[in-house]
């Protein structure tokens, strides 16, 4: 964290230092000592020193990190200072630089007032966004790991928008709002984009492409692995070879004498495995094709699912122009980006709304979130298979003691309540289990 | 507001949320004293320590959903329905139903209903010598309560349900139509018997698809006041705590409520034993809220014409279906309501 609050630290000496070097260069430019001062002069001097006043107090207040952490008003201040000058600055400019034919030291012809400004305001900008990232990263690191997609996925929406904050601007101001001009700045594939980040789409692209992709892929499987048919023992075999390496290189012997006796133990199995092998490759080559197939469905249904969701919110952007253009009509304040986007934001999720509603929706949602969990439980069939003959816990396995465990409790609920009743009959009261395990203390959350 | 102003509002508010959120250490939930009084398995009960004089003799029994966690119920100590209600007296246990995991794949609803309610509430029983325990459902956690006081009448005192789908042929609520077409038996099983949270959550996720955009850019005013920004992180962190479901209570309560509406229509078993909600004839306190879009109020307000109670009443939250738990008004006006409730019938 240290190293990314120097980061910001660092922006904002840079924009201290650019500030001070040019009062600097312009004091000197003036040179009071030679001149009588003018009005504009005075002003560039009072707010050199006010500067001068302020970075002073700074330094004396000790760590500049630590007085700017405690201090935000210093920083408001010092804001107020540049941008309060900045602006009387520019209006002294316009009126007097040429007249006093002014030649400024040090800098290119072409720098007028304006670049001036931007000059200094892309260095307030810089700071502000280390700034951003700054906040973000400890947003990172205070959020829990699994919400940090999201936070994520918020960030590069919010920054992607942004970037066409100029142009919407220029939009919302002269009142262009038909959807084929606003694509040409906002084009389809960036609101496709925008999308995918708000809604956590993966995008499945051209699905054809994507098609043709996946079943290339199969193919080269299938052909690859028609060569091993019969050869079931390769796996083992070469899950062996790895695991001898990788234990010998530890030089445990325990484990090379496992390795060893493992070998003999498949030499001896293998016209076992020979036999076995053949319904456990014809298994996999099965579930790979039934994957294949269910794949390339889901690849179909999410493209004509999210193709419902870009649709819904095509003529959104359009329209949240228009509605600012009509506010910028009537007051003639400049909208901010901040406004934008969260207007853009809520006419969005109405516009989707009506789409998520639809049964064609509802569906395709279903249908989708279905295949994808088919696919996931193939995949996790073809690597039990894969791995049968390994000393491992099949999930499988694991399922059986799990349907064997609940099928005792139940059969353990049920003796528990018959005595129940047959100690009310003896007259017992204190018949049930009260406690099944001693009570204890807990003042923060169980694990 | 002129540009500088802006810059300068913009600075101010970042350096303050830069100097709160670095000054966030933990961020702690659910921080209620409490003891684990009872426990099978992953399930827990605990019993609330009494923060007031007893009001309410007759303790209160709390069954959460089984989606998410109960730490909602006490997010943070200026907002926690728990320590309201014992700062009114009322004594309180709540069930915790813990962090299912592949082995309790095959729990059913009749293992958390006749199984886990069931002993909670004759631990209750035994331990204050009553025959007797208000129950409060939260939820699905409501849903429970009804089927367990429609078994069991003899056990319930009062019967207090918050936000508790009843009627689940509603196509207002996204969720409520969504489930009618899954294929649950895909799901269940694809996901090997355990469906994960965060499944769960990316479908509450999109009932309002922008809320996380606009939850985030709310941030840097959020993180300019150091409560908000703890209340923010609690949130997040209670959000994310999202336990998996046992597969096949999952299966049942998407089949037999969200598909078949079973419920309502009489037709629900359970353990063999059909479900009558006519059966419930103690007084019932029936809690929705008006901006509920997980579960809308129609699924709630039909319970009152249902069930056999003379004391039954409906009452209104203004707000959403967290609201109930977090918002202002539930510590000031929502949770009081319900300790006096309780008292008048104790």
């Amino acid at each position: 964290m240290a190293n990314q609050f120097d980061t910001i630290l660092e922006g904002q000496k840079k924009a201290l230092e650019f500030w001070s070097d040019l009062s600097g260069k312009m004091t000197k430019a003036f040179n009071p000592a030679e001149q009588k001062p003018t009005d504009g002069q005075e002003l560039m001097i009072d707010w050199y020193k006010k500067q001068q006043a302020f970075l002073e107090e700074i330094i004396q207040s000790g760590d500049i990190r630590q007085a700017i952490e405690k201090s935000p008003e210093k920083m408001q201040r010092w804001i107020a200072l540049q941008t309060e000058f900045a602006g009387k600055w520019l209006d002294f400019y316009k009126e007097n630089a040429e007249k006093m034919g002014m030649k400024w030291p040090d800098f290119p012809s072409k720098m007028d007032g304006s670049t001036y400004f931007a000059q200094g305001m892309g260095q307030w900008k810089k700071w502000m966004d280390e700034g951003s990232k700054f906040v973000s990263a400890q947003v990172f690191d205070k959020i829990p790991f699994n919400m940090q997609p999201h936070y994520s996925s918020f960030l590069e929406t919010y920054n992607n928008l942004h970037q066409y904050w100029e142009p919407i601007l220029g939009m919302i101001k002269n009142g262009l709002f038909e959807k084929e001009l606003v694509e040409r700045y906002f084009s389809t594939e960036v609101y496709e984009k925008v999308i995918n980040q708000m809604m956590g789409f993966r995008p499945v692209g051209n699905p054809s492409e994507a098609m043709e992709q996946v079943n290339k892929w199969f193919e080269a499987y299938f052909s690859e692995s028609k060569d091993r048919m019969g050869q079931w023992n390769s796996i083992a075999e070469g899950w062996q070879a790895k695991m001898k390496g990788y234990f010998s290189k530890g030089n445990v012997p325990v484990f090379e004498m496992a390795a060893e006796l493992n070998k003999q133990a498949q030499e001896q199995l293998l016209p076992f495995y020979n036999v076995a092998a053949q319904g456990k490759e014809n298994e996999i080559a099965k579930l790979m094709r039934d994957i294949q197939f269910a794949y390339v469905s889901f690849l179909l249904r999410s493209a004509e699912m999210q193709s419902k969701v870009y649709e819904s919110g095509q003529f959104v952007l359009p329209d949240t122009i228009k509605s600012f253009y009509a506010k910028y009509k009537e007051s003639s304040e400049t909208p901010d980006f901040q406004a934008f986007f969260k207007a853009y934001v809520d006419d969005l999720e109405k516009a989707m709304t009506v789409v998520l509603q639809s049964d064609e929706y509802s569906k395709l949602q279903s249908e989708i979130a279905a295949t994808g969990a088919q696919i996931k439980a193939m995949t996790g069939k073809i690597m039990e298979l894969s791995f049968s003959d390994m000393p491992f816990l099949s999930k499988s396995e694991a399922d059986d003691f799990a349907q064997e465990t609940a099928s005792l409790k139940r059969k353990v609920r049920t003796l528990e309540d018959r005595l129940a009743k047959l100690e009310a009959l003896l007259g017992n009261t204190d018949s049930k289990p009260a406690a099944k395990t001693p009570a204890r203390s807990s003042r923060k959350k169980e694990a | 507001m002129s540009p500088n102003d802006q810059l300068i509002e913009q600075a101010n508010t970042a350096s303050e949320a830069m100097k709160n959120i670095m000054e966030v250490k933990d961020v702690d939930i659910a921080t209620a004293s409490r003891k684990v009084v009872w426990e099978d398995g992953k399930v827990k009960l605990f019993h609330f320590e009494k923060e007031a004089t007893t009001a309410v003799k007759t303790p209160v029994l709390v069954a959460y959903a089984l989606v998410n966690r109960w730490e909602m119920m006490d997010l943070q100590p200026n907002r926690s329905f728990i320590r309201k209600l014992l700062s009114e007296g009322v004594d309180v246990y709540l069930i915790d139903w813990g962090y299912p995991t592949k082995v309790d794949r095959y729990k059913t609803m009749e293992d958390y209903i006749l199984g886990n309610i069931n002993d909670c509430v004759d631990f209750i029983r035994t331990q204050h010598q009553i025959e007797k325990v208000n129950l409060l459902g939260v939820c699905q956690g409501g849903t429970f309560s009804l089927i367990y006081a429609s078994l069991f009448p003899e056990k319930v005192k009062n019967l207090i349900t918050l936000v508790t789908p009843v009627d689940f042929d509603n196509e207002d609520g996204l969720l409520f139509k969504w489930a009618k077409d899954m294929d649950v038996d895909a799901i269940v099983d694809g996901f090997g018997g355990l469906i994960p949270g965060d499944f769960l959550n990316t479908g509450f996720d999109l009932l309002k698809p922008m809320n996380k955009m606009r939850k985030y850019m709310a941030l840097p005013q959020t993180m300019a006041d150091k409560a908000s920004l703890m209340n923010f992180l609690r949130m997040e962190h209670w959000v994310a705590d999202s336990p998996a479901q046992a597969g096949e209570t999952y299966r049942r309560f998407i089949k037999d409520m969200y598909q078949e509406n079973k419920l309502i229509k009489g037709e629900f078993e359970l353990g063999g034993q059909a479900v009558k909600l006519e059966n419930i004839d103690m007084p019932t306190l029936t809690i929705y809220a008006s901006e509920d879009h997980i579960v809308p109020p129609d699924t709630t307000k039909p319970i009152n014409d249902l069930i056999r109670s003379k004391d039954k009443e409906l009452m209104e939250f203004p707000g959403g279906h967290i609201g109930v738990f977090v918002g202002s008004r539930s510590n000031k006006v929502l949770t009081p309501a319900v300790a006096e409730w309780l008292k008048k019938r104790d």
